[in-house]
This record gives structure tokens, C-alpha cells and sequence, in this order.
């Protein structure tokens, strides 16, 4: 019997890495304690988390479009300090979902009930995948013929636009959906071993290849309460076999590369932000 | 023959003039596809919950109006600048869309930007905000028009006051050709030119306020790849233009120079509009009927450094 629910909204485009992260958080919270906070019990409804753990597990990429999960994610948690017990609902909104709301704008009615519901939101930018706006280099005179041969420009393509574009825009749309208020916010920057050899911290990598996005959410203060995380679920680039080969060891407890934070890290925050609120 | 609008009043909310306005098109565009821009119902509803200050950039097709939103929007993009930072927009689609032309993806070899459409939705957004946060988020909802209409305005064809949107802008800035004054053959088309479009444009009842006005010349970069004798005939030539600006106005009218996408690789990108953001942040949003105060610039306006 759990005290409350909360609400988690999980934002990000395709492939962003939201499905790894919760079968991984399910893993490790099933496992052991975790700073503090731990499994309850079992889910009831659990065969679509032991499939995202299993993929996890078994060094695959996680990919939820490819299962067909429950409308909803609910996993009971214990905060140990504080006693009590809550039910962590995430309901199963897919990264071709926000894809699709960035291509043509809005929602069904059944994803606006889940936004307007959120206790908190944990937005997926991936490292290794982030695209960005390259101009045109005018210091690169083209020759003539090149000129001549070039007069018919590609058509804007939705889908190929810089990630932070997107990004911002789902933001504005949440915001909008929820009459210009969101609730804390936490942005997991994920496959963070990608990125850990660079030497920033989670926020000052944002700021330097999301800069509109960093922007953005900045703004917003102090109506946002919003934290920046670094998270390698996977532990490293499980495409490279030399990668899977080393995790495989001990494929159940990964390592944390420099600057990565726990994987339970982004829930805690957002519990000490919100643990007035849940209901 | 055109009906004549009726004047604004002090008390006509900038809902009631913008409501006023021909509705040209959905939100969602008719293949069912994501609107880019703001439509004038959705501009109202913005316009309602936000107080934004309207800017409409008026000038010939070509003259490098739409740039200069798609620039400020490419430059905050990059990071925060002249002390100002993204706070968000309604319509980053349509920025993003206007700024394809100059990006590697368009496949282009040289950054071009595409004509504004007629049937074109109009309205652009972009929030901002000072970057130490003391003060509010600003809104700018600007007019992207067809270029054609102001060319009308300036044949006569059409009236300023038609255009109710005017009426309601907070700052309409008069766009002039660089690339004309640069051409010396072109220079003195390009001040009638103007001249004309100015004449339409402080008609009575066109405007809030002859103090909503602004003279920008894009493309500043073409000017200052001439030779001194010829850079020298053009800043008399735009003294000249300024000065027939502030005797119409009884003002001193803000002359900004920009050149927001040069193809040299001496004018970063957005150059100069750390001007156009400090005209738009030091003159008040106007109410109709509220005169504006003088504008004071606290940076030589629009002057490249040497």
C-alpha cells in the first residue's frame, strides 16, 4: 500500500533514452537500496519492465517502440529517510509521440490528461546524438559552376531540424498545455559516457551545445526549478563489441564515468522538490 | 475604392485593432500540417495574455526584412548576445523554416532567404529575456509581410491606413536595400523609393505614432566593401535620407545599419542587431494614444567598429 502518487513525465525524442533509463532504474532499485531510496515491491503490472531490464541486462539497445507496454509504468518506491512509501506512475508516451507533436503540433486528448497531470518532468537530451544547426560557410567562396548547378534549395524538412529547436518547442507546448506553468524539471543528459571525456559539467555541456535550449530554460526562472544531469545508464557505447565485451563482466552494476551522476540521482531531486506537493 | 478605417482610439485595447484585421488563414494549414506562423486570432491570444511589443518591418521585396527576424533568432540560437537571452516563441517552426536557406542542409552553397509569400501567415514570435533576470520576459511579435504590400503602400495603390496592424505596431521599421545604395546607379530610385514609402506611411491614422518609426539599412556589409569616396557619398546619401525622415516626423528618427547575414566573414552573423534590440528595449511598447519617449541611444548606433 503505497501513500501517494507521482506523476513523472518522461520527455525526449525518439531513441533519447528514456526506455534504458528505466529499465536500468528498475534494476538497480529492485537490486539494492539506492541513496536512500529502494523498491517497495514488485509492480504488479511488470512483464513490460522486466523486458526494458532484460535489454538492459543483455547489453541491447532498449527501444520501447519495439515492445507493446501498458498504458502506464507504475513502480512502488520506499524513501527510507523520510518512510513513507509512493507510486511512481509514468504513463507510456513514446519519443514518436513528441516527434510528431514537433512536426505538427499538439497532442491527444489522452497524452494532455498525462501533461496536465505531471508531478515532474525529467526531459532526455542524448550526448552522442544531438543535432545541430550548421551555416552555410560564406568564407568558402563557391566557384561559378557550383554556383550555376545550385539553385534549387533542399525543402525544410521538420524532421532534420536542430535538436534544441525541438526541444524548446515540446517545452512550449507542455508549458502551454499546462496555462504557463511547468513543474520541476530535471534534463538528463544520457549516454553521458560519451561525452565524459570532454570535462564539463552536465550544465555547461547544455549550455555549450544546446545554447537555445540552456537559454530557455534559464529564462524561466524562478517560475522553473530545473537541474541538469549527466546519466550513462548503459555504461558506455554498447555498439562498439569491445565496450559490450568489458561491460558484460559485470553487466548489472555499470560503471559511472567522470561526472555522471547516480541513476536515482534525477528522482531524488525531483522528490525533495516536489514531496510537499505529491498527492 | 477602399474603405476608410476608423481611427484608433485611446481606449481601443491592441486586441480590438489587431481583431480588426482580415483572417488569412489557419493555424493549421489546409494539408493539415503544422502552421509555421502565427495567424492574427492567434496572434490576438498572445497579444491578450502577454502585452507583446509588435514590431513590422516595411520595405520592398528583397530588401532583407525577413532576415532580420530569422537572424535574431539564428544569432540567440548560438547563444545569449547583447546582454539579452531566448526566453522562447510560438513559432519556432517558422523560424527554423526561414533560417533553412542559410544552413548546410538546404544543400546551397550560398545563404539565400525566400521571398515572404502573400497568403504567408504573418506573425513571428520570440521571447527574450535580460540576461542577469531582473527585469520581466519581453515579447516581440513581428509582422512578416509580403514586401508587395508595402510597394503598393508606396505606388499608392494601397493606403497605410489599411494596413491596421501598423496602427498597432509598437515600432515599424522602414527597411532600406543595402545592396541598392551600394549600387550607385541604384542609390537614387532607392531614397524616392523610400521617400514615397514614408509619405504613405505617416499618413494620418496610419501609424499610432510617427515615434513608432525607425529608418534600418540592411546589408551594410556591401556599403562597406566600397571604396572611401564612394562610403563617403553614401553616408551623406543616408544623412540626407535621415534628415528628410526627421523633418516629416518633426523626430529624430533611429537610423540602425545591419548586416545580419553577410557573405563576408566580417560581419558575424546578426551583425548590428544589438542595435535593433536596444531601439526596440529603450522605446517603450506604445498604447494607442500614449506618445513614446525620445529615443536616447547609449551606443553609436549602428556604426561598425573600425
Amino acid at each position: 500500500m503505497t501513500d501517494a502518487m507521482w506523476n513523472l513525465l518522461l520527455v525526449g525524442l525518439p531513441e533519447s533514452g528514456k526506455s534504458t533509463y528505466l529499465g536500468a532504474l528498475f534494476h538497480q532499485l529492485k537490486d539494492r537500496s539506492q541513496d536512500g531510496l529502494s523498491l517497495a515491491e514488485m509492480p504488479e503490472d511488470r512483464d513490460y519492465l522486466i523486458e526494458l531490464e532484460s535489454d538492459w541486462l543483455s547489453l541491447r539497445p532498449v527501444r520501447r517502440s519495439q515492445h507493446h507496454g501498458p498504458k502506464e509504468i507504475r513502480i512502488p518506491l520506499q524513501e527510507e529517510e523520510a518512510q513513507r512509501s509512493l507510486e511512481l506512475v509514468v504513463p507510456d508516451i513514446i519519443g514518436e509521440e513528441y516527434e510528431n507533436a514537433w512536426e505538427h503540433g499538439g497532442w491527444s486528448s489522452e497524452i494532455e490528461v498525462r501533461i496536465s497531470e505531471a508531478d515532474g518532468i525529467l526531459l532526455f537530451v542524448r550526448a552522442d546524438d544531438v543535432h545541430e544547426a550548421h551555416l552555410i560557410d560564406v568564407t568558402e567562396k563557391p566557384r561559378q559552376e557550383e554556383l550555376s548547378a545550385n539553385t534549387e534549395p533542399a525543402p525544410w524538412e521538420p524532421s532534420a531540424s536542430p535538436t534544441q529547436a525541438k526541444l524548446c518547442d515540446l517545452l512550449e507546448q507542455v508549458t502551454e498545455m499546462r496555462d504557463g506553468w511547468l513543474p520541476p524539471l530535471t534534463v538528463i543528459v544520457s549516454a553521458w559516457d560519451a561525452v565524459a571525456s570532454d570535462g564539463l559539467a552536465p550544465e555547461a555541456w547544455l549550455d555549450w551545445k544546446t545554447p537555445l535550449l540552456s537559454q530557455w530554460l534559464q529564462a524561466q526562472s524562478p517560475d522553473l526549478t530545473y537541474r541538469v544531469f549527466g546519466i550513462s545508464a548503459q555504461g558506455g557505447d554498447i555498439r562498439e563489441e569491445v565496450v559490450r565485451t568489458e561491460l558484460a563482466k559485470n553487466a548489472d552494476s555499470r560503471p559511472l564515468p567522470e561526472g555522471a551522476d547516480s541513476l536515482t540521482g534525477p528522482i531524488r531531486w525531483l522528490l525533495s522538490k516536489t514531496s510537499t506537493s505529491v498527492s | 475604392m477602399t474603405e476608410t478605417p476608423n481611427p484608433p482610439t485611446d481606449d481601443q485595447t491592441i486586441d480590438e485593432v489587431l481583431a480588426d484585421e482580415p483572417q488569412n488563414g489557419p493555424s493549421i494549414s489546409e494539408d493539415g500540417e503544422r502552421a509555421s506562423a502565427l495567424d492574427p486570432r492567434r496572434a490576438n491570444m498572445l497579444a491578450a495574455r502577454r502585452r507583446p511589443t509588435v514590431v513590422v518591418l516595411a520595405g520592398a521585396v528583397g530588401s532583407g526584412k525577413t532576415s532580420i527576424y530569422a537572424a535574431l533568432y539564428e544569432r540567440l540560437g548560438k547563444g545569449p548576445f547583447a546582454g539579452w537571452m531566448f526566453a522562447g516563441s510560438q513559432t519556432i517552426p517558422g523560424l527554423e523554416q526561414r533560417c533553412h536557406w542559410w544552413r548546410i542542409e538546404s544543400e546551397r552553397n550560398v545563404p539565400r532567404m525566400e521571398h515572404t509569400r502573400s497568403e504567408s501567415l504573418p506573425w513571428l514570435h520570440i521571447r527574450i529575456r535580460d540576461v542577469e533576470r531582473k527585469l520581466s520576459a519581453k515579447d516581440l511579435l513581428m509582422g512578416d509581410f509580403d514586401g508587395e504590400v508595402f510597394q503598393d503602400v508606396l505606388h499608392g495603390r494601397a493606403k497605410a491606413e489599411d494596413l491596421k496592424y501598423l496602427r498597432r505596431a509598437d515600432h515599424v521599421g522602414v527597411v532600406i536595400d543595402g545592396a541598392k545604395v551600394a549600387d550607385p546607379t541604384g542609390r537614387a530610385n532607392e531614397r524616392q523609393q523610400t521617400q514615397y514609402l514614408l509619405d504613405g506611411l505617416l499618413a494620418p491614422g496610419a501609424l499610432a505614432s510617427p515615434k513608432a518609426l525607425s529608418l534600418i539599412i540592411s546589408k551594410m556589409d556591401l556599403v562597406e566593401d566600397l571604396k572611401a569616396s564612394e562610403r563617403s557619398d553614401v553616408e551623406v546619401w543616408l544623412e540626407d535620407l535621415n534628415r528628410f525622415a526627421n523633418a516629416r516626423t518633426g523626430l529624430s528618427v533611429p537610423l540602425m545599419r545591419l548586416a545580419v547575414r553577410s557573405e563576408s566573414s566580417r560581419f558575424p552573423l546578426g551583425h548590428g542587431l544589438e542595435t535593433f534590440l536596444e531601439v526596440l528595449s529603450l522605446r517603450p511598447a506604445l498604447k494607442i494614444g500614449q506618445e513614446a519617449e525620445v529615443y536616447q541611444s547609449v551606443t553609436s548606433i549602428g556604426r561598425f567598429s573600425a
